[in-house]
């Protein structure tokens, strides 16, 4: 494919001045300490081809159908635990599973509206999921304003390549949130407030998408209806919550009773149905990383389908078989803490001491089921421009690995997203690409043609 | 999507106090403006009077410490740095009332604020920007706010940080009048945001008649009156 991305490389100064206009930022806490920081943003940006997209869009769909599926499943009948496709082990253990969510039935049976698919392609071109993000995915406000900025100092790359338009995602989640909604009320984005560090992202949805921006404190609930509640006291009925804030911290009636982030009593306005939560609460025992692993038998199993989308080659210490492998392997494995996120709790077999490995491996005896192991996969480096001093490479450019987050939209139907967020590691030695831990952002091109 | 037009407590109070800081860059910095003329070849006694409004605690003791003080101290509630933080910090709880085409006019004045402050810049007039963008931030803010009761609210704040400035540097009457009409004027268009007790008083201290800044006891009645008038 034939790209040129001189313009965009030569207004990269052009493009952080319009990022700093915009406040593109995101917060991370050190030391117990807020912090907010630009997030870095390289110009040259990840080319996918129309027949790959056709490919992944495919798979993406297919694969949050299942999901959902299965969600739907675990909080009502279980025939995929009784059938013995899901161990219960991991279903009922799993810190993502809710019991209060028993028997609690979604606007049409939805549960993960929004979901953020991490994938990374192999250098051999072949794309492999390493994540589902089920619960409260974040990222996309960030290509969609990369987007709109580069537009701006590069026009001319815009007209000569056929690039697909992505700043439609917030017409794909009004939409999502009017059919849950139902003609309810208004629709709202919950955000736990100014320090989350996702902030920018809840504002700019919220403005994107015309929802309000609601604040703890702003929503009450009276006879079952959740209200937002004015200067006045006057009130308006809310029949939609996307909520920015996490399962356990959503109802202190129900789950952390500390919680000042939440709305006290939301969770009976959820199960009578008078109020729609995007994502559904539970969401976190589809994406455990243990469940993970059943994903695409989950696809055989509810959709009597091939899955078209593959996992990273995965190991669960829990099976007898795998644990012996993943223990005489450890080396050469990365493992995965599946109740941390974000790019904590992942180390690799090759970057530990002897030492560090027997405590590892003493952790995976003491405690099976809290890990798993996956084969390192050589995936395909990106091209970004080289800003550090060392100019280490002759062409000005070096090359980092990255991922794709695919967001999924799932309302009547589901839909997926023609960008998505492509997070690259700025540290030529490492893997882990989050913006948590230094990681940088381009624009992900889904060609037309 | 059903369109929300109720303002909740939270947001009522940020476009309030959005109003006021944003205004307040405004006045320092034409009042700076003012006071940096005079230093530029003044004798002490003309700028005088504006050191004593603008730092009133008289934490400065040089020229050049006074102007950099007033300009990037952020311990110093009266700089422009500190209130330039300020409405920032509301204004960042607002952006889908006021648009991020609105806000980054005050991400661009914070932005510019912090790299003057690097370089220790002394030239006020290096903050010009400032002026320009808190005009297009307010002329951006009247034409893209689609709840006009969140505008109301904003140009409430602005009206009352307006009338607190005029009668700390003693205004004409007519000026602190109009001001006060001002407030009241946006103020029909919310009705109970203004407390009863403290309009009454100031709609029987604001009158040709008795209107007399020089005297202490009667200016600070009115500033007190004027700072508890708004109720959010």
């Amino acid at each position: 494919m034939d790209i040129r991305v001189t313009e965009l490389t030569d207004s990269r100064n052009s493009v952080n001045k319009w990022m700093e206009r915009y406040g593109v930022r995101f917060g991370v806490y050190k030391n117990g300490v807020f912090n907010e920081q630009l997030f870095p943003f390289d110009p040259v940006p990840r080319v996918i081809s129309k027949d790959s997209w056709t490919y992944l869009e495919q798979g993406l769909k297919q694969r949050v159908r299942a999901l959902n599926k299965f969600l739907w499943d675990v909080y009502h009948e279980k025939k995929i635990i009784k059938d013995g496709i899901v161990p219960e082990e991991f279903v009922y253990s799993s810190k993502g599973y809710m019991p209060e969510c028993e028997r609690i039935s979604p606007t049409g049976g939805v549960y993960a509206h929004i979901a953020g698919i991490d994938l990374v392609e192999g250098k051999d071109g072949q794309w492999y999921v390493l994540e589902d993000n089920l619960r409260i995915p974040s990222g996309a406000s960030y290509p969609m304003i990369a987007r709109q900025i580069t537009r701006r100092v590069a026009p001319s790359t815009f007209a000569s390549h056929t690039i697909a338009e992505n700043r439609g995602y917030a017409d794909l989640l009004r939409d999502m949130m009017d059919e849950m909604n139902d003609g309810r009320g208004i629709s709202v984005i919950l955000t736990p407030g100014r320090y989350n560090s996702a902030y920018f992202e809840h504002s700019y949805l919220a403005e994107k998408t015309g929802a309000t921006l609601a604040y703890p404190g702003d929503l009450f609930v009276e006879d079952n209806k959740v209200y937002y509640s004015g200067i006045y006291k006057e009130r308006t009925r809310v029949g939609c919550i996307y909520r920015r804030v996490s399962d356990e911290y959503m109802d202190p009636l129900v789950f952390e009773a500390s919680s000042l982030l939440g709305v006290p009593n939301v969770m009976q306005a959820y199960k009578t149905g008078n109020v729609a939560l995007v994502n559904a609460i539970g969401n976190g025992v589809a994406d455990d990383k243990g469940i993970y692993y059943f994903v695409p038998k989950m696809v055989e199993y509810y959709l009597d389908e091939k899955p078209i989308l593959q996992n990273a080659p995965t190991y669960l210490p829990y099976f007898k078989e795998d644990y012996d492998y993943v223990l005489a392997n450890i080396q050469q494995l990365v493992i995965k803490d599946v109740s941390e996120a974000g790019g904590y709790g992942v180390v690799f077999g090759k970057d530990l001491s002897d030492e560090k490995l027997e405590e590892l491996k003493a952790l995976i005896i003491s405690q099976p089921r809290r890990w798993i192991a996956q084969e390192v996969i050589d995936f395909k480096d990106l091209k970004i421009l080289d800003d550090t001093d060392s100019k280490s490479s002759a062409d000005g450019f070096v090359e980092r690995k990255a991922d794709l987050r695919a967001f999924v939209v799932s309302g009547k139907e589901t839909k997926v997203w023609r960008s998505g967020l492509t997070r690259f590691s700025r540290n030529p030695d490492s893997f882990v690409v989050n913006s948590s831990q230094g990681g940088g952002f381009k624009d992900t091109w889904v060609m037309k043609v | 999507m059903v369109k929300n037009t109720i303002i909740s407590a939270n947001k009522a109070n940020s476009l309030f106090w959005l109003g006021r800081y944003e205004e307040r860059v405004y006045i320092t910095l034409h009042l700076m403006r003012k006071c940096y003329d005079k230093m530029i070849d003044g004798e002490m006694e003309e700028y005088w009077p504006f050191w004593q409004e603008l730092d009133p605690q008289g934490v400065y003791q040089t020229n050049d410490e006074f102007t950099l003080g007033m300009m990037y101290d952020d311990g110093n509630p009266n700089s422009v740095m500190s209130a330039q933080t300020r409405a920032m910090d509301n204004a960042i709880l607002l952006r889908e009332e006021i648009m991020s085409e609105t806000l980054s006019y005050l991400e661009m004045s914070v932005a510019l604020l912090k790299k003057c402050s690097e370089k220790q810049e002394t030239n006020v007039m290096t903050l010009q920007p400032i002026i320009d963008w808190s005009l297009a931030f307010w002329g951006a803010a009247e034409q893209r706010l689609q709840n006009h009761k969140a505008l109301y609210i904003m140009m409430i704040g602005r009206n009352i940080e307006n009338l607190d400035m005029l009668l700390r540097f003693e205004y004409s009457y007519e000026r602190i009048a109009q001001a006060y009409d001002s407030v009241k004027h946006y103020s029909r268009q919310l009705p109970g945001l203004l407390d009863e007790h403290m309009e009454s008083q100031l709609d029987n201290l604001i009158i040709r008649e008795k209107f007399n800044l020089s005297d202490l006891g009667y200016k600070n009645k009115l500033l007190a009156f004027v700072n508890q008038l708004v109720r959010v």
